[in-house]
């Protein structure tokens, strides 16, 4: 960790200016910020153990480089406390990986975001919610995590709303969009531990999301009443994982995932039924979509007349199933942008050594 | 391209190391239109089409003109300058 080598602007102690300046300078995303101080700023490298001027990647669409010492500024200003700074660091990283094609989710007209998942002790030891209420509003860790990922992409990526950025509508979520699993309460494993890690482990994994869709089933008394439900929310010919497929989120609230495991239904069980079941008809597709997705999903729309119906994804390890939030009979469906793979990325030390608290990078 | 995508398109060409790159522009949306109405909304470029493929590259680079994309500029929610108006800051 090195000291705060950045250009600097000399501004007036009142806090309205300081923000009036960043929103005319286009450094903001329209809500306040806190202003990013040198000694703001290096209290926020306090826990990173890399070097200030370290460069993670290039960030698209402007492509300029994303140092350490960058992410730092994004994350003051995005209200974080320097605890959280290795979360936010790792969710860059994990951005960066060529199968997220971040490039595509910054310039697309479609209203995708990443959404950071934070699973392991770490989640715990920052207080980021994944119970009741985890998309918002009220818990700092998950909002200005979430808001420094979306001030990082805007201000370094150059991902400018309208210019560079061409989502139609843009998103709620583009705002802030992070969470962790509900672990305590999940009746299956939590998701890094499927993808190979110790359940003491930390990661982050990043998603191209849209929001949360949600599925309401009040009355189901069994996995497969539930199924029928969910699998029916999931199957709609607009989505953009039915041409694309992503990796698209099934996320039970512990409620409704215990009346799924407890008719023995493990998370295999539950994509397989998916995949067989969360079908778009075929005849739900008009003639023009048929043919447009041909050559980019030949699988099922090269050769129309021999599928009756479209899955979601063409594996059902595609699925993404989570456990998250708090009491009540609802879950929720997260389409993805379709052309990006989900990456997860363990929380360690520069020298890649796996953390159980980030009081160990300080 | 389509007009609506010329300043991503202008961004990437510069930020890929490609700032001279040959574009060729035609009115927003493409997407969506019947075959009958695709050709005349071609018609116009396609001299342009062929002087990307033919013409010098400076002489391309030429006719570009300034490609700068300005940064965020969102506009100020304010009837009228207030007593903040003046915010610009000194460089040290």
């Amino acid at each position: 960790m090195s000291d705060v080598t950045a250009d600097r602007v000399r501004l007036t102690d009142d806090i309205v200016s300081v923000n009036d300046y960043f929103y005319d300078q286009g450094l903001s995303d329209g809500l306040p910020i806190v202003p990013p101080t040198p000694e703001r700023v290096l209290a926020m490298l306090q826990f990173c153990d890399r070097d200030a001027d370290e460069v993670l990647g290039s960030m698209p669409p402007g492509y300029t480089e994303a140092s350490v010492q960058r992410l730092a500024v994004n994350a003051v200003m995005a209200g974080c406390q320097p605890e959280f700074f290795p979360v936010v660091l790792t969710a860059v990283e994990a951005m960066l990986a060529e199968e997220f094609n971040l490039l595509g989710v910054q310039a697309t007209t479609h209203s995708v975001s990443p959404l950071v998942i934070v699973n392991g002790p770490i989640a715990r030891e920052l207080t980021i919610n994944g119970g009741a209420g985890l998309f918002g509003p009220g818990w700092r860790a998950n909002a200005t995590i979430g808001r420094a990922i979306r001030l990082i992409l805007l201000n370094i990526g150059g991902a400018y709303p309208g210019s560079t950025d061409k989502s139609t509508f843009g998103s709620p979520a583009k705002y802030s969009y992070c969470i962790a699993e509900n672990e305590a309460e999940t009746p299956w494993g939590p998701w890094h531990v499927d993808n190979g890690f110790a359940p003491e482990d930390s990661t982050v994994t990043v998603l191209g999301c849209e929001s949360p869709h949600n599925i309401n089933d009040h009355g189901a008394r069994s996995a497969e009443e539930l199924m029928v439900t969910v699998a029916s929310t999931v199957a709609t010919a607009g989505c953009n994982d039915i041409y694309l497929t992503g990796n698209p989120i099934i996320m039970f609230s512990p409620e409704h995932a215990a009346t799924v495991a407890n008719d023995g239904w493990d998370k295999a069980r539950v994509r397989q039924y998916l995949y067989d079941n969360a079908r778009v008809p075929m005849s739900e597709f008009n003639v023009s979509n048929i043919k447009r997705f041909g050559p980019i999903r030949p699988k099922f729309f090269a050769n129309p007349d021999q599928h009756d119906s479209v899955p979601l994804v063409d594996e059902p390890s595609g699925f993404t199933i989570l456990v998250a939030g708090g009491p009540g009979k609802h879950s929720s469906f997260i389409p993805t942008f379709g052309e990006t793979t989900r990456v997860i990325r363990p929380i360690t030390t520069k020298d890649g050594r796996l953390i159980r608290s980030v009081t160990e990078l300080r | 391209m389509t007009d609506s995508f010329t300043a991503l398109a202008h961004t990437l060409a510069k930020s890929t190391g490609y700032p001279d790159l040959a574009m060729v522009v035609v009115k927003h949306p493409i997407g969506g239109l019947k075959k009958t109405d695709v050709g005349p909304r071609m018609v116009p470029v396609v001299q342009e089409l062929l002087d990307a493929l033919t013409l010098d590259p400076a002489e391309l680079l030429r006719r570009a003109g300034d490609r700068t994309v300005g940064g965020f500029r969102p506009p100020r929610p304010r009837l009228a300058a207030g007593p903040n108006a003046n915010t610009g800051g000194s460089n040290e």
